[in-house]
């Protein structure tokens, strides 16, 4: 009986060992804290024969009702149109796979992204890519679905794959850039046996004789300081590390910069700003995508925290001279109110809720690729001879103008000269005396048109300078000194409409960064006039416009090697 | 390459860890023990706290304001601007065009170049005043209250989530400019 009662006892310590896959496995990292960036090795011995499975994820999960943004928490949870919803399914944001038998979980393939509907909807912007597809949760042997570490169950799995394969997945949760235009990094190997994009960095050895591996990854680079990450090897948890900061973490844009660099980055946008003398809210959200690659937090869009910091940044420009112009007497204002009101409507009511819902990250900077594509135009345009002389022209009635309005101070007749004067008022149309010269009025134009425009604005987080002036000018057909103060005016509503709303959704800017980035333009500001007179204006406007289309091919994926 | 990168890097990373955040660090934990440990000590509730804030964020504006001598130097501004018109004013008593809309010409220019470092300038002194202070002091509201709802509203079709701290600060803070420009207003009247 003592004997049948230990054989059974072997036995059943023998299945326990089989069952749980652990006793064989001895796994060690190659330290307790990593600086962000910076690669993680694994070493040590699994079970001779049998493939390797190491899994690097984030200690804390994450679920649809941790997500601060309103607009996210909704689509996460619910899905949209009755796809993608993930309920209360938990899953850590962060999640790789670096195994030595890849196509157990996914299958390298041929992926249609990019505008993959809607008018834009073909090549270039409707492109092929090669991605890593995660294959479907029923066809993953059952073995291999035990070695996943904190992924137990098909919900989980599916979460994984959203937040790996779409892009508003990626760049609400995972964060991580999509390679190529395509996934996110998940499923890897060695990169010298699967020469693929996504297993980049990735190296893994492994010896099936004796079950002895090395495996080595970085991590996503923009992981806050002190998160936490787990490490399973098929299954089998076998430790922890801790994220270093790398340098400065800009807690809400979620990045890693130093400030100065920052700093210096918006010194030269402050330079240009004075160059182009317009677009400065567009270069400031080109600034804050390309260059600094503002990120959000877990949770929250990386477009609803661009767009609030930038609309902050929007709003100084318009304070300086909105000012002046209501002292001067030259808000016409039956037009302006109107004009405003309307793009308060549009600032506050639509642009930040529609933007939160339809314009994430991938569909913002594609929009913003196009604005810089027609501002680049624009620009070149202006660096024609013809177009000088005309810009001319208009500086010398400008200044005219502007001597008048001096002239009128003075001499005490600016309250006459500013005054509107009109007979009767009417929403359609009506005539108005304004500086002695005759215009029509449309109020219920400028309103309805002010609603559109207000809410396309708030939409890009961008005071809107670059369509309200050609609107009033060009649709309107208003003189430029009744066109400016007007347009300033809808900047200013345009920002205070916009950041009323972001801040009441919970979108907050990041504050330092903004800091950072007002600081470097007001520097810029301020030595831009003083450089800009020893540089070559047209050679100068080209090379601008050049950026700007450049930007417009990265933004919109147009060219395979900018994605 | 890389290795010049991280050179610049390192040099960037010296710079500020090492001589910039210090000051800043510093001057956090003086505001913080000056102004926000003894209204949570008086257990004055978060409003309030970040009202206070946004009132000494006006103050310190309006102080930076009076430092970068902003009214002054938008008067000698206009002062030379008036000087150059009237100087193109004075051309009138040349009697040859070619040399009057020579002399025109270069003070049209001069007066273009004045102009534009004016509305530089300005947008600099304005980002200095306004921008900057608002920034920092919410970046520093941030880290010593955290951006938690104040009111939370029930969910509805806007979107909007409740009222948070930087909505208070900035209803504050707009409130605090327009009161003192209106007072300082009242004072210059009675004053003339």
């Amino acid at each position: 009986m003592r004997r049948v009662s230990l054989l059974l006892s072997v036995v059943a310590l023998f299945v326990f060992a089989m069952a749980s896959k652990s006793w064989a496995i001895d796994a060690q990292l190659s330290g307790d804290k990593v600086k962000a960036g910076d690669a993680i090795t694994v070493t040590g011995t699994i079970d001779p024969g049998q493939e390797l499975f190491v899994v690097v994820a984030t200690e804390k999960m994450f679920k649809p009702s941790d997500a601060d943004g309103p607009k996210e928490r909704k689509e996460l949870k619910g899905g949209k149109g009755g796809k993608n919803a993930f309920g209360d399914t938990a899953i850590p944001p962060v999640y790789y796979v670096v195994t030595s038998d890849p196509t157990k979980l996914a299958t390298p393939k041929s992926s249609t992204k990019g505008q993959t509907s809607g008018i834009f909807a073909f090549p270039p912007f409707k492109y092929e890519v090669r991605v890593n597809k995660l294959k479907a949760w029923a066809d993953i042997p059952e073995e291999t679905k035990s070695y996943l570490g904190p992924i137990k169950d098909e919900a989980q799995w599916k979460f994984i794959a959203f937040t790996h394969e779409n892009k508003f997945g990626i760049n609400t949760i995972s964060k991580e850039a999509p390679i190529g235009g395509g996934n996110a990094r998940c499923i890897m190997t060695d990169y010298n046996t699967e020469k693929e994009a996504w297993n980049k960095g990735a190296t893994l050895s492994l010896d099936k004789a004796t079950g002895k591996f090395t495996m080595t990854m970085a991590p996503y680079k923009n992981l806050a300081p002190d998160t936490r990450m787990k490490v399973y090897v098929n299954g089998q948890d076998i430790g922890n590390f801790t994220i270093e900061k790398s340098t400065y973490f800009f807690k809400t844009a979620n990045i890693y910069m130093n400030p100065l660099v920052v700093f210096f980055g918006a010194f030269i946008i402050g330079c240009l700003f004075v160059i182009m003398g317009a677009a400065g809210g567009l270069f400031t959200a080109a600034f804050q995508v390309t260059v600094l690659g503002t990120k959000g937090p877990i949770g929250i869009n990386a477009a609803n925290t661009i767009k609030p910091t930038n609309l902050f940044l929007t709003l100084c420009s318009p304070i300086t001279g909105l000012m002046n112009y209501f002292k001067e007497k030259r808000f016409a204002w039956p037009v302006a109110i109107f004009f405003a009101a309307g793009i308060v409507i549009g600032a506050f009511f639509l642009g930040p809720n529609f933007s939160a819902k339809y314009l994430p990250l991938k569909a913002y900077k594609f929009y913003l690729g196009i604005i810089c594509l027609i501002i680049g135009i624009k620009l070149f345009m202006e660096s024609l001879p013809s177009s000088i002389e005309k810009k001319k022209a208009m500086k010398a009635i400008i200044q005219k103008f502007n001597a008048a309005v001096k002239e009128a101070k003075s001499s005490g007749k600016a309250m006459e000269l500013g005054k509107v004067e009109f007979e009767k008022f009417n929403i359609i149309k009506f005539d108005m005396k304004f500086w002695g010269e005759t215009f029509v009025a449309r109020p219920l134009i400028m309103l309805l048109s002010g609603i559109l425009m207000g809410m396309i604005a708030a939409s890009f987080g961008v005071g809107g300078g670059f369509m309200f002036m050609p609107f009033m000018t060009t649709a309107m057909g208003y003189p430029m000194y009744l066109a400016v103060p007007i347009a300033l005016a809808g900047t200013f509503a345009t920002s205070v409409g916009g950041i009323a709303k972001f801040s009441l959704m919970g979108y907050q800017p990041d504050w330092i960064m903004a800091a950072a980035i007002a600081a470097g333009a007001i520097a810029g500001g301020m030595v831009g006039p003083k450089i800009q007179k020893h540089l070559p204006e047209i050679f100068l406007k080209r090379m601008l416009a050049l950026a700007l289309v450049i930007v417009f091919l990265n933004y919109t994926d147009a060219l395979f090697f900018l994605r | 390459m890389a290795h010049l990168l991280k050179i610049i890097s390192s040099a960037l990373d010296f710079l500020y860890f090492e001589l910039i955040s210090p000051g800043f660090v510093i001057v956090a934990k003086g505001l913080d023990m000056l102004f926000i440990q003894p209204l949570q000590f008086l257990q004055i509730p978060p409003v309030l706290q970040i009202m206070f804030v946004a009132f000494l964020t006006g103050m310190l504006s309006m102080a930076i304001r009076r430092l970068v001598r902003v009214e002054e130097k938008e008067a000698a501004f206009k002062k030379t601007f008036t000087q150059k018109k009237d100087a193109q004013d004075d051309l009138k008593l040349i009697s040859d065009w070619k040399s009057r809309e020579t002399f025109a010409k270069t003070i049209d220019n001069d007066i273009d170049n004045d102009f534009n470092g004016y509305l530089a300038e300005r947008f600099a002194r304005h980002g200095m005043v306004y921008l900057l202070p608002i920034f920092l002091s919410l970046f520093w509201l941030e880290n010593v209250l955290g951006s938690t709802i104040l009111f939370s509203l029930p969910e509805n079709r806007f979107g909007i989530q409740g009222i948070y701290p930087q909505f208070v600060f900035l209803l504050t803070y707009c409130l605090v400019l327009v009161i003192f420009f209106r007072v300082r207003r009242r004072k210059r009247k009675a004053a003339s």
